[in-house]
Order: structure tokens, then C-alpha cells, then sequence
């Protein structure tokens, strides 16, 4: 079944992503969510997901409907949310990510917004797994020290539970991310080996939602303009100077923006990076790290070189 | 708005109809083996109607999409389900 206008779909039912252009449902008989399948990161729209990927979770939702009949999402008991209540739309048709849009306005109107609120859909790697596209929820790989490496899930394991979703695939996983607390514990439920299940604690710290807004269409207005570009500087300019080849080092172009110049920057000032930051990147390298680590409204505190002399200057991050 | 890409198109093949005659058949391997060939089938046969078809482009015309093969009505897919005690697959596709 398709669904191309989100309108009239119930909201607390159909729970995802809403910024993303393409999402599947696996329902049971009754109409319980069986298994979602669909997702992205923020380099590519599609390296998450796979024809063979697809396959795979449908043949595991056909195994679950058919083994374990009661291993599904139970419906919602609250009152449906439907899209076209929320307000946003136009010509009468609502993308999804309008949906996500009116939300946050809503959110914004109730207070309810605050830095950590943009950080939507964790991706597997912010608890340390990286799932096989191919596979569902096969891990792939452990990254160490993560809240996973220290849980005990290794490679191979197949994540069956995070918190009360049931996972069967990568858009399972990040629905169980998504309802998972900002700090503290989280339960998780994996497989090894196809033998019984086992349960680990995944210990989450502070901003472990944190993740790459820039792709999402209802942030848009949240990814920030960097006032400050320029050329980098060359190996020798950095010999001279003492710096390291790596580090980050340019400098600021004749063509300053206002509020670079507000902020007190002038053309030639010599760009060292973020105040506390070793950055070891180019110019561009730099513009699209501060997209992805701030939002519109953070103070970016610039280190940089004038005359010889080291300072820091305070920069408010505007709108594209 | 994301570019349309390989992706888009091979999603086509896994209308509700393929998926039902491939949970129909067969077991474990055979099963896989089946709807691999309903997916290769489906890529194999390749008309400009459904290059459009896969954009979504049915030109608003429900009965064209129907005619793909896909289910417009979510009550009917779940009586659908229900008749033939089989899950149902929804794609949620956001068309530019």
C-alpha cells in the first residue's frame, strides 16, 4: 500500500522520521507495526538503505509474523494525531517534512524547545554500532569505548530490542533511539549467535543524541552561515608562524561580512579555529564543521592571529 | 527536495503483490530465492510508464497507481491482510 500525502495518517500510529522522503511500515493482520524499513545519514539519502537490505527485513517480518506473532508494536491507545491538525501545508498537500516543520513551530510556541531538541534520530554509531545495510540489524561493527563496547555487543551480534521497540532493521534501531532518554539507561536486547536472547544496559551520557542536522529539510532555518572564509595559509606561512602542517590556518579574504566585522574581525586576520579546539582541517573543512556542531544563535569563540599576536574573538552564527 | 537515484526505481518492484506471492512460496533459502527473482523481474522489465510510475508520477490518478499494483486505501490493505492473514507492507513516499 502507498501513501503519498501524509494527511489523514495517524501520527501516533506512523511514528518516523519525518524529514526523510521515503519510509516502509511492515504491518501484522491487526495493524501493528511489525518493522519500519528506511532511514539515511547526513553524507548520502540512500547509503542505509539496499534493494538486498529491503529483501531481507520482509523475509524477517514474514519469519516474525509467522514465529512471533506478538513481538509487534501494540497500537496506540491515545487519541489520533493527524498531519493536517498541526497547521503547515500548502495547495492542500502536506510533505512529510512539513510535518516535522509544524512540530517544532509548535514545540517553539509552547516552549518546549531547547538546543537539544534538533537532535532527532540518533544514528546506531551515537551508541557505538554500525549496522550491516544488507543485514537489518546485524551488527556490523562496535566502535570502542562506546556505550555498546561497553555493554558487551560485539560484531555479529543481532540487535533484537532497544527500549520497547522491537528491531528488525535500521529504522527500528533509530525508532528505539529516538524514544530513548537524553542520559541514563537503555535497555537493549541482542542475539548472538542465534542462540536465546540476551539483555545488556547501555550507560547514555550527556548530548549522546547529538547528531549532523544539515541535510534535514525542518532545520534548514537552524544550520548557521559562517561569517569567516578565506585562503589557507601554505606549509611554509605555517612553518613561520609555528604551526603545526595539519592545523587549521586561513586567511580572512578582502570581502569581510558584516557580521564578521561587527564581531571585530578585519580582512588578513589569520583564522586558528574554535577557542579549546585543535581543528586539523582546511577552509572548507571548517565552514562545514561549524554547520554541522552549531546552530543559529551559538557563540562561536574564533581563535585567531593578528599582527603576531594571538586573541579570540566572539562570533554570533546567523541564517544561511 | 533529494535526486531521484537507483533506489527510487527498484523500490517499484516491491508492490504488495509481489510480496504476497513470495510469502506464499517456499521456505528459508527458496524463499529468498524467490523474491530475489520477483525483484530481478521487476527490474527486468523496465517501460518509461514505470519510470514514471516510480517518481510517483501517476499524475495523481489513483487508479493508474492501482493498475501498478499498488493499494491507495489503508482499510483495504488491512482487509486485505486480514483475509489473507498476511502482513502488509505501507510505503510512505513523499513525492516532489
Amino acid at each position: 500500500m502507498r501513501v503519498t500525502r501524509i494527511e489523514g495518517s495517524d501520527l501516533n500510529q506512523f511514528k518516523f522520521d519525518y524529514d526523510l522522503t521515503f519510509m516502509v511500515f511492515f504491518l501484522d493482520s491487526q495493524g501493528r507495526i511489525v518493522s519500519r524499513y528506511g532511514g539515511r545519514d547526513s553524507r548520502n539519502a540512500d547509503n542505509r538503505q539496499s534493494l538486498e537490505g529491503l529483501a531481507h527485513v520482509m523475509s524477517e517480518v514474514a519469519r516474525t509474523c509467522s514465529e512471533e506473532p506478538d513481538r509487534v508494536i501494540p497500537k496506540p491507545t491515545a487519541k489520533p494525531v493527524f498531519a493536517e491538525g498541526l497547521g503547515g501545508g500548502g495547495r492542500g498537500c502536506m510533505h512529510c517534512h512539513q510535518v516535522q516543520e509544524a512540530i517544532n513551530r509548535n514545540l517553539a510556541r509552547n516552549f518546549d524547545w531547547d538546543p537539544e531538541t534538533p537532535w532527532r534520530y540518533p544514528l546506531p554509531e551515537n551508541v557505538g554500532v554500525r549496522l550491516h545495510v544488507d543485514r537489518g540489524s546485524l551488527v556490523e561493527k562496535v566502535i570502542p569505548g562506546s556505550p555498546a563496547a561497553k555493554a558487551g555487543i560485539q560484531p555479529g551480534d543481532k540487535i533484537r530490542q532497544v527500549g520497547n521497540i522491537p528491531v528488525l532493521s535500521f529504522a527500528d534501531m533509530q525508532q528505539g533511539l529516538e524514544e530513548a532518554p537524553r542520559e541514563g539507561k537503555l535497555k537493549i536486547v541482542y542475539q548472538r549467535q542465534g542462540l536465546k536472547d540476551l539483555e545488556a544496559t547501555l550507560e547514555l551520557p550527556p548530548k549522546w543524541k547529538k547528531t549532523d542536522i544539515t541535510w534535514r529539510t525542518s532545520l534548514r532555518g537552524l544550520v548557521p552561515t559562517v561569517p569567516l572564509a578565506g585562503k589557507n595559509l601554505t606549509a611554509e606561512e605555517k612553518a613561520k608562524l609555528g604551526l603545526p602542517e595539519k592545523a587549521l590556518a586561513f586567511r580572512q579574504r578582502d570581502s569581510i561580512t558584516q557580521v564578521a566585522t561587527a564581531a571585530g574581525f578585519k580582512p588578513g586576520d589569520i583564522i586558528l579555529g574554535v577557542e579549546g579546539k585543535d581543528l586539523e582541517m582546511d577552509t572548507y573543512g571548517f565552514q562545514d564543521w561549524v554547520r554541522r556542531e552549531f546552530l543559529v544563535g551559538d557563540t562561536l569563540k574564533v581563535t585567531l592571529m593578528r599582527d603576531g599576536k594571538r586573541m579570540v574573538l566572539p562570533v554570533v552564527l546567523g541564517r544561511r | 527536495m533529494e535526486e531521484d537515484t537507483d533506489w527510487r526505481r527498484y523500490h517499484f518492484a516491491l508492490k504488495i503483490g509481489s510480496y504476497r506471492v513470495a510469502l506464499e512460496n517456499g521456505e528459508g533459502t527458496m524463499r529468498k530465492w524467490m523474491m530475489t527473482g520477483l525483484v530481478l523481474a521487476g527490474l527486468a522489465v523496465f517501460h518509461p510508464a514505470r519510470a514514471r510510475a516510480d517518481k510517483g508520477d501517476f499524475g495523481g490518478d489513483a487508479r493508474e497507481a492501482q493498475r501498478h499494483g499498488w493499494l491507495m486505501s489503508y482499510q483495504e490493505g488491512l482487509d486485505q491482510a486480514r483475509k489473507l492473514r498476511k502482513p502488509m507492507m505501507l510505503v510512505f513516499r513523499c513525492v516532489p
